[in-house]
């Protein structure tokens, strides 16, 4: 073993990993330039002068453990120059980039860096050669059989003795198939959420078709009032006042329609920064129209100071919507006048956003509670049992957290918390 | 009693409420709007005729349950319910309920003014019925128990022997006592009696003619 390793001497101390390469075969010739061995002396500059030479040994003993671990990381371990010269090059990176360590010490960094990425990693090295911390990060890079792999690199600088940064190492990760995994469920995931608000909508049908046919009888027995108005003579601003009735409810008939076609509209989810109370406010049409479908009145009352939160619109207003939904189907045998539902936003725990729905139905059974939030779990005769499980994926994805609670009175609630980010650092 | 007939409107719904209201003032009718049945029920007072315009679904008390309420009161205002599509059981139920008319929703503005003026015509008769029957009862009331016997048994067709054996007196007596009922119900006829006794369900039509 010893008499294996090179000792050599380069002009600066320079970066340090041992390459215990005895039982693999001949050195490529350009890599003996660079040959990174430990140095008899590596730990010179490191070590007190007064160290001993127990000191010494364990030193070294310890830094041939970091390096061994190096080496058999599945992560892909690199150093290079600023110019993108690569000094070292791990069994991980062999693996992952399909370069063996004698072909790749030597090469340029970008070689394995697509074109269309060249200027960010150039930006980036000069960065971290001026002494930034860059952290971790997300980038592309190129193997040797031209597949384009997503990576999570985490940079750090090297520096010499004196404490002048020297190279850049890198640790790199193949999250490309994670990435796919991800994806694949975020697809499967938007999938589901909008087949149960195609589903929800037909269910919703004959409730939306009469709450849009309220604005339309009212419209029709306005302008009636009004030509009769007309006929009889009467002061203006009667009929002035009819006519804006009919206009407000020219609007209130496109509300309706616009929160069906929000509903029905079959898209990526898009996360964008929102005011969790117009969110709810989005949905108070269908909510009312399912309320008075169920002769339940839905009471909304939105809190103040509410932060932003960060989320797809459409899918937390699908999520309200069959929680309202489940708590007004709790309800047929509550007495009429406590039929209500209650749709509150509050500040908890500071820096998050809470959304109850709070009936006054069955409540919940031990044996519900336990499973309401299965897929396919139903007490209902025409249940699918896909209601809570959607909403828990939904709000899932969002970071936050679904549950439900037995009311001390009657009834259960079920809510939702989301974390709330400040606009300016939203993650 | 004879004061301007009320269309008393009740729908959650502010706009169809208000364009109802509008409506029915067009047309030169007295509304009263409420915006639950609650509300209606609080502050009905049943000597003010009219009649009620309903929404059969409501949040809290529905339309249905507002009709149920009324009759237990012994309330008979006229309704006319105002229904959506598809509340083919809903309008069942009201029918059997009492209901005068049904309009589905969106309905034609003569069809609403023409059940609300049959639904006022017909609270005009029913109070006017009302009347008669206090009339009549009041009549009743002015008879002797003696006089209530001899009414009772000369509506169900008895003769005056038949009479005076079954309360025990002679024929003149009862003579008298029939002429007294007849002077005090004004009834100028036997068959005028046995309606008045009708009206106040003191025999029965059909087991009579029998
Ligand atoms: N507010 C509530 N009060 C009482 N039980 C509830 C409530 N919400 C949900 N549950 C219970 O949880 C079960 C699952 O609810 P979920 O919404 O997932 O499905 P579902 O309502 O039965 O059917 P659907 O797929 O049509 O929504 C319900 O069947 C019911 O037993
Ligand atoms: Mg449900």
């Amino acid at each position: 073993m010893k008499n294996r390793r090179r000792v050599r001497k380069t002009p600066s101390a320079g970066p340090t990993i041992e390459s215990n390469r005895g039982d693999r075969g001949p050195t490529h010739p350009a890599l003996r330039e660079v040959q990174m061995e430990l140095p008899a002396d590596a730990l010179a500059d490191r070590l007190p002068e007064q160290a001993t030479p127990h000191d010494r040994e364990r030193a070294e003993v310890e830094l041939r453990r970091l390096t061994a671990i190096v080496r058999n990381v599945t992560d892909a371990v690199i150093i290079q120059t600023f110019d993108g010269g690569i000094l070292a090059w791990n069994r991980g990176a062999e693996l992952m980039y399909g370069y063996a360590e004698e072909e790749a010490v030597g090469m340029n960094i970008r070689d394995i860096i697509p074109p269309r990425v060249h200027q960010k990693a150039a930006a980036l090295s000069d960065r971290i050669a001026s002494g930034e911390a860059v952290g971790s990060f997300e980038t592309r890079r190129l193997t040797k059989d031209g597949r384009t792999i997503n990576v999570w690199v985490t940079a750090t600088t090297l520096t010499d003795a004196s404490g002048r940064p020297e190279a850049i190492a890198t640790t790199e990760r193949d999250i490309t198939q994670l990435k796919e995994a991800e994806e694949t469920i975020r697809v499967q995931q938007s999938e589901i959420a909008h087949f149960g608000r195609v589903h929800a909508m037909g269910e919703f049908a004959a409730a939306l078709a009469h709450e849009l046919n309220q604005p339309l009888c009212a419209i029709g027995v306005n302008a009636r009032a009004a030509q009769r108005m007309i006929d009889a003579e009467e002061p203006l601003d009667e009929l002035q006042d009819a006519l804006g009735d009919i206009l407000q409810d020219v609007e209130r008939a496109g509300r309706v329609v616009q929160g069906i076609r929000d509903q029905l509209q079959k898209c990526e989810p898009e996360f964008s920064t929102l005011n969790i109370n117009a969110v709810v406010g989005g949905i108070a049409p269908i909510a009312e129209a399912l309320g008075r479908n169920d002769n339940t009145g839905i009471r909304f009352i939105l809190g103040d100071g509410l932060g932003p939160v960060q989320g797809d619109r459409i899918q937390l207003q699908q999520v309200l919507l069959n929680l309202i939904r489940n708590g007004v189907e709790a309800m047929p045998d509550t007495e009429p006048d406590l039929r209500i539902l209650i749709v509150e936003t509050t500040k908890s725990n500071g820096d998050e956003v809470q959304v109850c729905v709070r009936d006054h139905g069955q409540g919940l059974r031990d044996s519900v509670a336990e499973r309401m939030f299965e897929p396919f779990f139903s007490t209902k005769q025409d249940g699918m049992g896909m209601g809570l499980a959607i909403c828990s994926s939904i709000i899932q994805a969002h970071g936050g957290r679904l549950w439900a609670t037995q009311n001390a009175d009657a009834g259960c609630t079920v809510q939702f918390s989301l974390p709330c980010y400040p606009e300016a650092n939203v993650p | 009693m004879n004061a301007q007939p009320t269309v008393f409107i009740v729908d959650d719904d502010d706009s169809v409420r208000r364009a109802l209201q509008r409506l029915a003032r067009s047309v030169g009718l007295n509304v009263e709007t409420f915006g639950g049945a609650q509300e209606f029920i609080n502050s009905y007072d049943s000597s003010r005729p009219g009649c009620l315009v309903l929404d059969v679904r409501m949040p809290g008390l529905s339309g249905l349950d507002l009709q149920e309420e009324l009759k237990l009161r012994g309330f008979t205002i006229p309704i006319v319910f105002i229904t959506g599509h598809g509340d083919v059981p809903m309008s069942v139920r009201a029918m059997k309920g009492g209901a005068v008319d049904f309009i589905s929703k969106p309905f034609n503005d003569q069809t609403l003014l023409d059940a609300i003026q049959h639904a006022q015509a017909k609270d005009q008769e029913s109070r006017k019925e009302q009347a008669a029957l206090g009339d009549i009862l009041g009549r009743v009331d002015r008879l002797t128990p003696r006089e209530r016997e001899v009414f009772a048994l000369v509506v169900c067709g008895k003769l005056n022997k038949q009479i005076a054996h079954q309360l025990g007196t002679s024929e003149k007596t009862v003579k008298v006592h029939r002429a007294r009922v007849m002077q005090k119900m004004k009834a100028e006829s036997l068959a005028d009696l046995v309606l008045l006794a009708q009206a106040v369900g003191l025999c029965k039509p059909k087991v009579q003619s029998e």
